[in-house]
């Protein structure tokens, strides 16, 4: 009984200052995604997106942790406080699969990547070039992702959700499925490297462009907070250099100046 | 004065009246023998000594002071319903040995948990009690190491641990196969030279009547018949009595 | 990377699935046993509470539970206990750059969440399996027990307990071996036990051997437990 009674004590103390957590801190919701987030040979959390993340926070004069989700529970983790936002090579202009704009469901900040979504192939399977091609093939995508949605837009197709995009490319490349759709900063630093280097995509299938933001939940004071930060890292050139750090120079978008009312 | 004297004792299981009210009454010494058919509510009057049951009225008094009233039985807490508990030892039809404790740990159980006195003194006795029923090779050993037979008297010996005023048995061969039968009766009948007062509910009709100073033959929850076993056995007054005894020649 | 390096890096989410193993145990198997007084409670009231908190743990999936446990504290009452434990450790202690303190700190809420949710729901489990063992115990026990002056407390301690033990081995065995393979649930709040990390190294290196290799750190600690319960077994088995 005493034994008991001790459990539930200690219990209700990791409870008592688990309820007035930190206000400063902030948790930020990632899938390991390269180069956006991903882990370094060390194991260490790396990516544009983290190290952004970071400098934005710090700037702020912010705590920040980084909290590994399943994509397709990320609404959910937001909702509940589980995480503050979703920096994550997040598609701020697409619909999800329940038709509904994602912009309806979090305050995005502003965009900050151009991105597209690609169908990736294997090179010892059939190749992939226009759409009949793919007809009545599985494809795969990672569940809630703008990925699905656009694989799902094919005709014919047998779709299979999968937990993580770097899923969706296993997928393929053990041949359980034809071809993955994700998005294309993924494809570029996966494709036809190491273990991957039979993957290859095809251009002809890519979506119209697509824009990152960062998600947050609606109403959050962090937005204005977070766009205000990034119009400045991006004047002083940190932006620009974590581009060309990451390899992704091309898409990183530098000028705010239509976005910013 | 009388060790045990039973007054109006009544017990119904809803609308089953088992008990109809009995009365009778036990000297020191004097050995009881209960006998009668199934279902006559030998064994529930037993359950009822022992507390295993509660009369719904009558009265029980143990030298002289009354341990059991049907008309009070909600004051009864339950230290006072062990300690009543305790003038009577139980011993069943079935052993209720414990299985994961020796012959020794049995009979050294309660006396050791009651602190009825110092763990040499507690072995020591039981020793003596194990002697009794003839089992002191068998110490060690566990209930399922034993034949019915040993274990029924190891069964007796866990009972007169505690020296209850008066033990019960409860159809103690019933249980058993005929020939182990007779070590069990005769560990009770050296009990009664040692003047132990005893109340043995039974079927063996030879042994109530050869070890019994009273018999007592019960039918539809009532006394029928009470008396010396020759006035029981021989000169039968009820037509009841006449024919379960008649009944129990036939199966012989 | 090396077989060594795999090997090293799945025993760390193993060290996980372990945490979660024996934290169950921990406070399960105690916990079961006033459930299951509970569920034999003579107060009806009681009984019933009981008796529907058994059905509903044991009706709905465990995985299912984790989520309730860790979703509903910031859903319904905008308090996200687990994750504020996160936040907490993050801002008052010094997190070390790698290893498996890293890991165990960064992920402390979700892990905690967790536990929570396999204590009672195991807790559950034991507690039917504590119940049918009490009601196999046959009346005569009891009564002998009765008969010769003890309490109800000393008859349950000495006389009936080992006796319940005896019984309830078996099936506790059952569940404890499928215990150390639920733990794979905990992977669905991306708690880094063994078999996320080995999805891990398939998502991040290609690796998809590690992933069949986790099976040879569950079948070793099973095959453990198997002969720790089987001696434990065979020590009661003396007496029937």
């Amino acid at each position: 009984m005493k034994k008991i009674l001790a459990v539930l004590l200690c219990l209700a103390m990791v409870f008592s200052f688990a309820a007035c957590g930190k206000d400063d801190t902030v948790v930020v919701g990632y899938t390991i995604y390269e180069p956006m987030n991903y882990l370094d040979e060390n194991g260490d959390l790396i990516g544009f997106d983290t190290e952004l993340a970071e400098k934005v926070f710090e700037n702020l004069g912010m705590d920040v942790t980084f909290k590994e989700i399943q994509w397709e529970n990320k609404y959910t983790d937001l909702a509940s406080g589980t995480i503050d936002c979703i920096w994550n090579g997040f598609t701020a202009n697409a619909k999800d699969d329940d038709g509904i704009e994602r912009s309806e469901k979090v305050d995005f900040s502003y965009n900050y990547m151009m991105n597209k979504q690609v169908v990736v192939y294997n090179l010892d399977g059939e190749e992939i070039k226009e759409a009949d091609s793919i007809k009545g093939k599985v494809g795969a995508a990672e569940s809630g992702s703008a990925g699905e949605s656009y694989a799902k837009g094919f005709e014919g197709i047998v779709f299979k959700g999968v937990t993580k995009q770097t899923d969706a490319l296993l997928e393929v490349l053990s041949k359980t499925a034809a071809f993955a759709v994700v998005d294309e900063q993924l494809a570029k630093s996966y494709c036809g490297k190491g273990d991957y280097a039979k993957l290859a995509y095809a251009d002809e299938l890519s979506s119209d462009a697509e824009y990152y933001a960062i998600g947050f939940e609606k109403g959050s004071e962090l937005t204005e907070k977070v766009n205000a930060e990034i119009v400045k890292l991006a004047e002083d050139g940190t932006i620009t250099k974590l581009a060309k750090k990451y390899g992704v120079e091309n898409t990183a978008i530098v000028d705010y100046a239509d976005q910013v009312k | 004065m009388s060790v045990l004297e039973v007054k109006g004792i009544m017990k119904s299981f809803g609308k089953t009246e088992v008990l109809k009210g009995l009365d009778f009454s036990l000297e020191k010494g004097e050995v009881l023998s209960i006998i009668g058919s199934s279902g006559s509510g030998k064994t529930t009057l037993l359950r009822c000594l022992n507390f295993l049951e509660f009369a719904d009225k009558g009265t029980i008094s143990v030298n002289g002071k009354t341990i059991f009233d049907g008309a009070s039985l909600k004051k009864l807490t339950d230290n006072e319903i062990r300690e009543n508990r305790l003038h009577f030892g139980l011993v069943f039809q079935s052993f209720n040995l414990f299985p994961q404790y020796s012959v020794l740990e049995n009979i050294t159980l309660a006396p050791t948990l009651l602190n009825r006195g110092s763990e040499e003194e507690i072995k020591a006795e039981a020793l003596g009690l194990i002697e009794r029923v003839g089992l002191s090779d068998k110490i060690n050993n566990y209930p399922c190491e034993l034949s019915g037979g040993q274990q029924q008297r190891v069964a007796i010996a866990r009972a007169l641990a505690l020296k209850p005023d008066i033990l019960c048995f409860d159809e103690p061969t019933s249980a058993l196969d005929p020939e182990l039968t007779g070590e069990v009766l005769r560990v009770i009948r050296d009990l009664k030279d040692e003047d132990s007062t005893m109340i043995v509910v039974t079927h063996e009709m030879e042994f109530a009547r050869n070890v019994s100073d009273k018999v007592i033959f019960m039918a539809d929850g009532v006394i029928e018949e009470m008396g010396t076993p020759d006035e029981v056995f021989l000169n039968p007054k009820s037509e009841k009595t006449k024919i379960f005894l008649n009944k129990d020649i036939e199966k012989v | 990377m090396s077989f060594l390096e795999v090997t090293a890096f799945l025993a760390n989410g193993f060290v996980f699935s372990l945490i979660i193993f024996a934290v169950t145990l921990l406070c399960g198997v105690p916990l079961g046993l006033p459930i299951a007084f509970c569920s034999m409670s003579r107060y009806k009231p009681v009984k019933a509470v009981s008796k529907v908190i058994v059905w509903i743990v044991r009706g709905i999936p465990l995985m299912l539970q984790i989520f309730i446990i860790y979703y509903v504290p910031g859903l319904l009452f905008k308090t996200p206990i687990f994750s504020n434990i996160d936040r907490y450790i993050i801002s008052n202690f010094n997190i070390p750059n790698e290893g498996l303190l890293r890991m165990l700190l960064i992920n402390a809420g979700s892990l905690v969440a967790v536990l929570i949710a396999f204590s009672i729901n195991y807790a559950c489990y034991f507690s039917e399996i504590y119940r049918g063992g009490i009601e196999s115990i046959s009346k005569g026990q009891y009564e002998a027990g009765y008969v010769l002056g003890l309490t109800k407390s000393q008859i349950f301690r000495k006389i009936v307990l080992k006796q319940v033990i005896k019984r309830i081995v078996p099936p506790m065995s059952n569940e404890i071996i499928t215990l150390i393979k639920d733990t794979a649930l905990a992977n669905c709040i991306m708690i880094p036990e063994i078999i996320k990390q080995a999805k891990e190294l398939a998502a991040t290196k290609a690796m998809i051997w590690p992933l069949f290799y986790t099976g040879v750190f569950y079948l070793l600690f099973v095959g453990l437990l198997t002969i720790l319960l089987g001696r434990l077994e065979k020590k009661l088995s003396y007496f029937n």
